[in-house]
């Protein structure tokens, strides 16, 4: 198995978990005309969440586009995204998983990775980048399961010198 | 014709939100993560996050796919204690490379080491008192 050097040291402990509460999930279908992402945040946001694990079980997709990870030239980091690729659609998502938490600037980011399927048949998968996945008029339909106590929230990380999501107690 | 199928009755229970750092390997962090935590049997509910390098089985083959930056697109399993509270995960799902090929299968136990993150969220599978397999 390789493993590769990273900018900085390792960072104790490898494995980081918190506890999150159960909790009822949430089923919600987002109409036509926008985008993916964008809707989804603005959508739990009306709910009042800011704190998610969430599966996109369908979505029918007008145009989009995503990125795949490359190595970082500028050495700076061991992996960075190249550059987008776009999609016309009709595409067809066939899965997706997200994380939803406050990102960098404390602004909502729903940090998704998809598998889809386009117009001719051919899979494609990647990073979904805000504000770059418009919905056909199919729509998307998603199951969001609510952070509770423990979450994650961006936070800089000096081992791969990225901001990341990081598993965090939640004040009451 | 017989039909042969088990059941466990249960319920899903606590929600562990799990990171694993870079160079740990998917499927034994998770195992490992899970023995820290005393969580014994658990189910994905979603996870994001990269791999170097990443070796699937499908069926009686692998494939090795070239790194690093792979991204993991879907992730999909459980993980199951034996009798002595041994967690042992069992992981499905998608993944693309850097040309942005997709593949899918069974993450091979210490094949797929983590890239820059994975930001894993379970959810604790509690079997009913008593339940033990229905056959």
């Amino acid at each position: 198995m390789r493993t590769l050097t990273q900018p900085g040291a390792p960072l104790q402990p490898r494995r980081l978990l918190e506890w999150a509460a159960p909790a009822t999930d949430l089923r919600l279908c987002l109409a036509g005309g926008q985008d993916l992402l964008c809707g989804l945040v603005a959508a739990l946001a009306e709910r009042g969440l800011r704190h998610a694990a969430v599966q996109v079980i369908a979505a029918e997709i007008a145009r989009m586009a995503y990125l795949t990870g490359a190595e970082d030239p500028s050495g700076a980091r061991v992996a960075t995204y190249g550059p987008p690729t776009w999609l016309d659609g009709p595409v067809t998502l066939i899965g997706a998983n997200g994380i939803l938490g406050p990102g960098p600037d404390g602004d909502s980011l729903l940090h998704c990775h998809a598998v889809v399927v386009d117009a001719a048949g051919r899979l494609h998968g990647g990073h979904l980048p805000p504000g770059d996945v418009l919905l056909a008029s199919g729509g998307a339909v998603a199951l969001a399961t609510p952070l509770r106590e423990a979450a994650f929230a961006a936070a800089y990380d000096s081992e791969t010198n990225y901001p990341l999501f990081q598993p965090q107690r939640l004040t009451a | 014709m017989s039909i042969a199928a088990s059941f466990e009755a249960g319920s899903l229970g606590r929600i562990a939100v799990v990171r694993i750092r870079p160079n740990e390997d998917l499927v034994t962090a998770v195992e490992a993560v899970c023995r820290e935590h005393r969580l014994a049997h658990a189910i994905v509910r979603s996870a994001v996050g990269s791999l170097v390098d990443a070796v699937l089985e499908v069926g009686d083959r692998t494939l090795e796919v070239a790194g690093p930056g792979i991204e993991i697109l879907t992730l999909a399993g459980e993980v199951r204690s034996d009798k002595l509270g041994v967690p042992e995960a069992d992981l499905r799902g998608t993944i693309a490379d850097g040309k942005a090929q997709v593949y899918g299968g069974r993450f091979r136990r210490g094949a797929n080491p983590i890239c820059i993150t994975l930001e894993l969220v379970l959810q604790e599978w509690l079997p009913a008192a008593g339940a033990s397999r229905e056959t």
